[in-house]
């Protein structure tokens, strides 16, 4: 072990010269001593967070409010949440002797490679946040996620769900030991689906048709099946009441919380936040004051200027319609005029694939709207755009298709428009922000 | 014209039901007013005034529930097409179409039995950009299944790049017999191929007249 661990703390500090990723090191270690995840004397608490979106945001908050408290909280900010970069953190944070230090081990792990890192010790808090069509590519498609997700879930963790989410919820059929965390009915809340593809019309435990009372985006909601019984959960932590234009959202009936960022999926990753720090032990009352006005410094949402236009660029995942549709949402529903950028030139990083039929799950007929004034379709993908575009409502004019991205940012920059929102993934965040001030 | 969309909110996966979309722009286009019906779980299924029926993917356990509920219907699908009716069935939803359905537990279905093929389903996903030809052209899009198909006699294409029916049949894909159309492309396959969309303008065309 002791040998391992070394080579794994050698190898992270040449990489960290020469800012190499994480995952290298602990992939050596695994090699050299494939058990020693399972020897390794963890910390009292370990918190793991998985599922499709809001993993990221989801583990920075936990680990500020439970820095601030004084905890010493190891936790993988690069979101190296595979086998191989989580051995990397606890590696590098073991004395010789394989103690791990810190109060608590906090963890974003990758919902298919779950069941590999969990093979090797459980964690005691295990969040699963939702399940959505993401990287189908690779994850085939929910359902086919939630199976992968399955070994890893077992009566030693303390399982911290989403209630709002059909599939999620599965996962605490029949299991006592589960927090559930969940939204009121709200004003915003629709009786009906509003996106083009709806994956809560079946119930995911018996595949009959299944009810809602109200939902408050695609499938996530107050659902019922009236055949088998399957149903949303009595919540644990819960929003009582969310107020999207002025930005406070009410926990439990009494902790008000304010929004640095206004919008409904940021709301399930705090309280999904709040339901952890609570249940590691710190009051209520001292989350909702670290949480408030929180501002999230994983990059994903980043201001810029551009000549004389003030713009937000939104990262949102390519592969992932929810997303979209957040980024999308949050541009409505701040109706300022405006343009919209959206850039497909790369749909992964990881990959090379022209896989697109992702663009058709994305709500882009909410960009029909009064206060978006044009919408700038860029990157190699730019004609797939104007074609899914093409059926909706949108008027022709206001669009403007460029598959070269500086040029095209160039052209943009001389319209002098106000304000500008930029909505693209990491593959091609580079792409856009290197060629505009991006401000601090 | 009538495009009927079969299982439109449970076969919804990968943006399938723009294939819908497509379909109906390329008919408009040739002045053929065309409505889309969607049908599912829980409707009464009526496939005597189709034109053109329509399937997407979907995953594995909604493609079982899909099969069950269509299984009284196989004959009348069956004179459907004998009338002239075209059916396209896109990703694992063609897969109902043969004789049985193997899951990855072993659990056997059986199919439509309208053809002879098999299907067998595995806990692996074969992933991958497709270039396959269609009468001397290239068709492009994309493979997302967890299953091999073997025994089809007739197939559609002919694979250039990417992932045949099954790993001892890599060089053909989907099935093409009589008006019967299947294939594992998804992308939407008619959104990126327009000769595709153009071909079933054609045949309905044919047809009408």
């Amino acid at each position: 072990m002791f040998f391992t661990i070394l080579v794994c703390k050698i190898l992270r500090f040449i990489g960290k010269l020469f800012h190499r990723g994480s995952s290298m090191p602990g992939q050596i270690a695994l090699k050299l001593s494939p058990n020693i995840l399972s020897k390794v004397k963890l910390p009292d608490k370990v918190i793991a967070v998985t599922g499709s979106n809001g993993k990221t945001s989801t583990v920075e908050m936990i680990a500020y409010i439970l820095e601030k408290e004084g905890k010493k909280v190891v936790w993988n900010r690069e979101g190296s949440n595979q086998i191989e970069g989580v051995a990397t953190l606890i590696l590098s944070n073991c004395t010789f002797g394989g103690k791990m230090k810190g109060d608590v081990l906090l963890l974003e792990s990758d919902e298919r490679y779950s069941k590999f890192t969990f093979s090797h010790f459980l964690p005691t808090h295990y969040v699963i946040t939702n399940l959505y069509r993401d990287q189908l590519t690779r994850n085939g498609h929910p359902e086919w996620v939630f199976d992968a997700i399955s070994p890893s879930v077992t009566d030693r963790s303390q399982l911290i769900l989403n209630a709002d989410d059909p599939l999620v919820s599965l996962f605490g059929k029949d299991r006592e030991n589960v927090v559930w965390f969940g939204m009121d009915k709200q004003s915003f809340s629709t009786a009906e689906n509003t996106s083009v593809y709806d994956d809560g019309a079946f119930c995911p435990c018996c595949k009959k048709p299944m009810k809602y009372d109200y939902r408050h985006y695609s499938h996530i909601g107050g659902y019922y099946c009236e055949s088998c019984g399957h149903k949303k959960h009595k919540t644990d932590f819960t929003v009582t009441d969310a107020d999207l234009e002025s930005g406070i959202i009410t926990v439990n009936g009494r902790h008000k919380i304010t929004l640095a960022f206004k919008s409904i999926y940021n709301v399930y990753n705090i309280l999904a936040c709040f339901a952890v720090c609570s249940l590691v032990g710190i009051s209520e009352e001292k989350i909702a004051l670290s949480v408030s006005d929180y501002v999230l410094k994983n990059g994903r949402v980043v201001q810029y200027k551009l000549g004389n236009s003030n713009g937000t660029f939104l990262v949102s995942k390519h592969e992932n319609s929810i997303s979209y549709n957040q980024s999308i949402r949050y541009i409505i529903g701040q109706n300022k005029p405006c343009g919209v950028i959206i850039i497909v030139d790369a749909v992964s990083r990881r990959y090379s694939t022209g896989e697109i039929s992702w663009l058709w799950d994305i709500d882009f007929e909410l960009l029909n709207n009064a206060c978006v004034e044009k919408i700038y379709l860029l990157g190699a993908h730019c004609e797939d755009l104007k074609t899914r575009l093409s059926f909706t409502e949108i008027p022709e004019e206001k669009l403007y298709v460029n598959p070269d991205i500086e040029t095209a940012i160039d052209e943009i920059k001389s319209e002098e428009r106000p304000l500008l929102y930029t909505v693209t993934c990491f593959s091609d965040k580079s792409k856009f922000l290197s060629k505009v001030e991006v401000q601090e | 014209m009538k495009i009927l969309h079969l299982f439109h909110n449970l076969m919804n996966l990968y943006g399938e039901y723009a294939n819908t979309l497509a379909l109906q722009r390329e008919l408009e286009k040739n002045g053929k007013e065309t409505v889309i019906e969607k049908q599912s779980v829980g409707d009464k299924f009526d496939f005597s005034s189709a034109d053109f029926i329509y399937i997407g993917s979907g995953t594995e356990k909604n493609q079982k529930v899909a099969l069950q509920e269509l299984k009284p219907f196989a004959e009348e699908i069956s004179a459907a097409m004998d009338r002239g009716a075209v059916v396209l069935a896109t990703g694992n939803s063609f897969e109902m179409f043969g004789k049985k359905i193997t899951d990855k537990s072993g659990r056997e279905f059986e199919g439509l039995g309208l053809f002879d093929f098999t299907v067998t389903e595995s806990d692996k996903r074969t992933v991958t950009d497709s270039l396959c030809e269609f009468k001397g052209k290239e068709i492009i899009g994309f493979i997302n299944k967890a299953s091999e198909i073997f025994g089809v006699k007739n197939p559609l294409f002919t694979v250039k790049q990417g992932a045949g029916n099954s790993i001892s049949d890599a060089l053909y894909e989907g099935i093409c017999e009589g008006n019967f159309y299947g294939t594992h492309i998804i992308g939407p396959i008619l959104i990126r191929n327009k000769i595709i969309a153009e071909h079933f303008a054609d045949l309905l065309d044919f047809a009408s007249k």
